[in-house]
């Protein structure tokens, strides 16, 4: 009889002990954490969908448009091809379909986002911009798909004005990544007076105000702001307004900042610029180069390059191999959002929208572009900003933040 | 006071591109009474051009660019067959219609050929720059100055002094009249066609190295040179060309000065208070219709 009950003590305690592992791994809580680029789950998961994951990618391949070109098209082939080589996700290969999208049209976005529901998908990817985003989320919401967006802009922040419950962000907060770059500039580089140049579209007006509040948070003054078009050739005016400052922030799109630090060198102007996440674009197109850039910085979503995580080495293979070109953040976030989508259909178990967007608050994914994708109320995705220095014409991380 | 300079010639810098924008609409307005909304992509092709010759043919800089102004000059003359001939005698919204499907054709095709992502053209003059009374000027305005005067020079010596200029400046006056004479009004437009996109070519080459290639490159300027036409009132090249540089200096020197945060509104305002002021452009009752 003794024997008996010790028998079945030490089977209690096996049981107890198995199930406190069960809750370390996380899947007792119902959180599921996965790793891009780490297919060889997929095909063998231990259920089966009904229906193939569809996903379709809201952006355009180049030749569409004056803006397009196939960075986010090539880097979800990558995902895609990966994934459906191992097996796809629930035993079926995911269905992967691209409705050409225009982002900077809202009325076009509306069109293809249209066109994209009427396919039945399982999840949106897209679109890249912030302008299409903000026309895309309404009907993601009425249709019930939940959509990964790659544009960036904190309106579209679950509870803000243009945000939704189905509205998830693959990019850090607008507002965020100004601050950093602004705290770049102050607290890295050491600049007590900072000009601000800006575009004057939405990236550069909106940043405004976080950049104001970063320089004056991190104890620094605003010495002149100036705008420009976004196809600005000449800023003689705005680089003139600019000495007398430590450093000079830069929030505008890639060919302006290209002038602004020709026009630096070109002036004598020898001090730090620091820009957005296109300053990549910048240097890569060489726009500007050697002693122009020996003093650009950016504070951007991440930097893939210089990432020795072999996810992201691995990833930066790939594209080059595919594309010819070094990837940067927006090809890496588009890479990442196949695989977020792919840890939703996991975590739900199926294909269907409703299930997804509620795993979507589940699951938390290593992606290339962030250590750790993982919904927070807004629905933000991304809370990483990398702080990047092009001194030698390539961009080395200096330093990464985690925001909020 | 150097800064003043510095602005001045950069303001000069960028009226000369404007006056070359214009000038392309002038001629092209003159010899067949169309205007050319495919002007803006011609200029981004024009650099394009100049780019590939450079990158892809392996070309030194000044020969990719005389390539390209001669490829222009071509593609000129097949836009006045495509989209210009065979419209002849439809209304003039017609055919202003046409050019503007051009020149989406032609940004479409850049797209395909090219991409989307910026490219760089070399100066022909590095990054060199010069100073004057202080002022750090970039060597490629000076060239942009230097370059938009001998291309003005040889246009105008081209009308004034040749048989042909004389047959343009005819159909310019009287177009009925000068068909009536004899003049191959036809053969005068692939020609207008052909040097308009030559020049606008010529410009697209000139702002590139300052900026970047890109599909949106010859757009801006496009608007600027019609406005300088526009304030030049459509008359002479010198009304244009004036006007052009007007516009540069007045958004460079006075938008560096005054509400700095709006110059880039300058020139449409300044188009707009000529329009008001002098409707038919501030040089057009000296010269009401010649070249």
């Amino acid at each position: 009889m003794q024997r008996r009950l010790r028998w079945t003590a030490l089977v209690l305690v096996a049981a107890l002990g198995a199930a406190a592992c069960g809750d370390d791994s996380g899947n007792a809580a119902g959180d599921t954490t996965t790793t891009t680029g780490d297919a060889s789950g997929s095909g063998s998961a231990d259920f089966e969908l009904d229906e193939p994951l569809k996903i379709i990618g809201l952006w355009e391949i180049q030749g569409e448009s004056s803006n397009a070109n196939n960075a986010l098209e090539d880097a979800a082939q990558i995902a895609i091809e990966e994934i459906n080589s191992a097996g796809g996700v629930g035993g079926r290969q995911i269905d992967y379909k691209r409705v050409s999208t225009n982002i900077t049209d809202p009325t076009k976005t509306i069109a293809a986002v249209r066109e994209a529901l009427e396919e039945g998908p399982s999840i949106l990817i897209g679109p890249a911009g912030a302008a299409g985003s903000i026309a895309a989320a309404p009907l993601a919401e009425q249709a019930g798909v939940p959509m990964l967006a790659l544009g960036q802009d904190d309106r579209l922040f679950n509870g803000a004005e243009s945000g939704n419950d189905h509205v998830f962000l693959m990019a850090p907060s607008a507002a965020a990544q100004a601050e950093v770059g602004a705290q770049l500039a102050v607290e890295e580089l050491g600049a007590e007076k900072v000009g601000i140049m800006y575009v004057n579209a939405d990236l550069g007006t909106s940043a405004l105000p976080s950049l104001r509040k970063g320089i004056a948070d991190a104890g620094a003054s605003v010495t002149e702001e100036r705008n420009y078009a976004f196809d600005a050739t000449d800023l003689t005016a705005q680089v003139l307004a600019m000495k007398g400052s430590d450093a000079v922030i830069n929030w505008g799109y890639p060919n302006p900042l290209g002038v602004q630090l020709n026009q630096f060198i070109e002036n004598g102007l020898d001090i730090p610029t620091i820009g957005a996440a296109p300053a990549a674009i910048t240097v890569n197109s060489g726009l500007a180069k050697g002693k122009a850039i020996e003093k650009l910085y950016a504070a951007t979503y991440c930097n893939p390059l210089d990432d020795q995580r072999p996810v992201a080495q691995t990833f930066v293979e790939k594209y080059r191999d595919r594309s010819g070109k070094d990837p940067d953040a927006v090809p890496a976030g588009a890479y990442d959002a196949i695989y977020v989508a792919v840890a939703a259909a996991e975590a739900a178990k199926s294909a269907d929208p409703a299930a997804l967007t509620s795993a979507m608050a589940e699951v938390t994914t290593e992606g290339v572009c962030a250590k750790a994708y993982k919904a927070d109320s807004r629905n933000l995705l991304h809370h990483e900003i990398s702080a990047v220095s092009f001194a030698d014409g390539t961009p080395k991380t200096m330093k990464v933040y985690e925001t909020k | 006071m150097s800064n003043f300079v510095q602005l001045l010639a950069s303001g000069i810098a960028q009226g000369a591109i404007y006056a070359l924008a214009a000038l392309g609409f002038l001629l092209l307005y003159k010899a067949t009474g169309v205007f050319n909304f495919a002007q803006g992509d011609l200029m981004t092709l024009g650099a394009y051009l100049a780019y590939w010759g450079v990158n892809d043919l392996g070309m030194p800089v000044a020969l990719a660019c005389i390539l390209s102004i001669a490829l222009l000059f071509v593609g000129g003359v097949v836009l006045e067959r495509v989209a210009y001939a065979p419209l002849r005698g439809q209304s003039m919204y017609v055919v202003v219609i046409a050019t503007l499907g051009a020149a989406t054709a032609i940004r479409a095709g850049i797209g395909i050929w090219q991409g989307s992502d910026p490219k760089r053209l070399d100066s022909l003059v590095g990054q060199n720059v010069f100073e004057l009374f202080g002022a750090t000027i970039a060597m490629q305005r000076v060239v942009i100055i230097g370059v938009t005067a001998v291309a003005v020079a040889a246009i105008a010596s081209m009308l004034y002094r040749t048989q042909l200029g004389r047959q343009f400046r005819a159909l310019a006056d009287d177009r009925e009249a000068a068909q009536l004479q004899g003049i191959r009004a036809s053969r005068l437009a692939m020609l207008a066609f052909g040097l308009s996109t030559a020049v606008s070519a010529l410009g697209g080459i000139m702002i590139a190295p300052l900026s970047a290639v890109d599909l949106n490159l010859g757009f801006g300027v496009m608007l600027g040179g019609f406005a300088a036409a526009l304030i030049g009132g459509f008359g002479s090249m010198s009304g244009v060309i004036v006007g052009g540089v007007l516009i540069g200096v007045v958004q460079s020197v006075v938008g560096a000065y005054v509400m700095p945060n709006y110059s880039e509104a300058y020139p449409y305002i300044l188009m707009i208070a000529v329009i008001a002021v002098a409707p038919r452009g501030i040089f057009r009752e000296h010269s009401s219709s010649r070249l």
